[in-house]
């Protein structure tokens, strides 16, 4: 069973069409061509319906990089 | 031109420039990997405050500041050119979140449709300026193939916006800012 974190990373991978390979902790946006704020904000959604819950405006605003967007579905929906 | 109001968001707020944003607005054309699709600007703030002064008198043109909800400047975008029922948008330069950049061209959409009666707003991107090319998409910017800009020596995709179809374009990028 996929981890909370290669979850979260194969669905980034998937709204940017890159290989999982290429997304890691530190990736951010803006790191790739593929992650600008369209596919931002599309990310986010993918990953609140995966999961089954909304982020609060607060937090949102705050998810830059992969790490940030683990730990806040971590927090969010539970390990 | 002046618009008298400021247009409030969920994540931003968006107002006139005045002098007392030059520095931001000269600091954030400095940044190399945000302007690397614009013509360069000279980091004067007393030319940049001279060109705010006339751009606040020039007919057709409104300039905006974008604030996050703190206050904190995060951003500029524009509608320029105005003729008649058509009007140009862009100086977009966005320094905060997704999120806000949506909503400031959003509000400034508004602004064009509902408050100044523009029917078409045209775009000129950049063809490898993809994020503002998405952007511009997502909002109902229609683009043609590429064509070439001798002035500026560059290959821009020119586009057009229809306030007929903004509804649409709108709350589709609503749905996914706001999830509501």
């Amino acid at each position: 069973m996929d981890s909370l974190d290669t979850k979260v990373k194969n669905i980034i991978a998937g709204i940017l069409g890159v290989s999982v390979e290429n997304i890691n902790d530190d990736t951010a946006i803006g790191d790739l061509v593929e992650w600008d704020s369209l596919h931002h904000i599309h990310i986010i959604a993918a990953i609140e319906k995966e999961f089954g819950f909304r982020f609060t405006p607060d937090v949102m605003m705050d998810l830059e990089d992969v790490s940030d967007i683990v730990s806040a579905t971590e927090e969010r929906a539970g390990k | 031109m002046m618009c008298e109001k400021i247009l409030k968001g969920r994540y931003v707020q968006i107002r006139s420039i005045t002098e007392n944003d030059a520095q931001f607005s000269v600091e954030i054309r400095q940044d190399k990997e945000k302007n690397k699709f614009l013509h360069t600007v000279e980091a004067n703030i007393d030319k940049q405050i001279a060109w705010i002064k006339k751009q606040q008198n020039s007919e057709g043109d409104y300039f905006f500041i974008a604030e996050a909800l703190d206050g904190k400047k995060i951003g500029t975008v524009g509608i320029y050119d105005i003729k008649e029922k058509t009007g140009h948008l862009g100086r977009l330069l966005m320094i905060g979140n997704p999120f806000q950049t949506f909503e400031a061209v959003l509000l400034s959409m508004e602004f064009a449709y509902n408050i100044l009666g523009l029917e078409e707003l045209y775009g000129d991107v950049h063809v490898d300026n993809t994020p503002s090319l998405n952007i511009s998409e997502a909002v109902g910017m229609h683009f043609k193939e590429p064509e070439y800009d001798g002035e500026l020596d560059r290959w821009v995709k020119y586009g057009i916006a229809y306030k007929s179809e903004f509804p649409k374009y709108k709350g589709e990028v609503e749905a996914l800012i706001y999830r509501d």
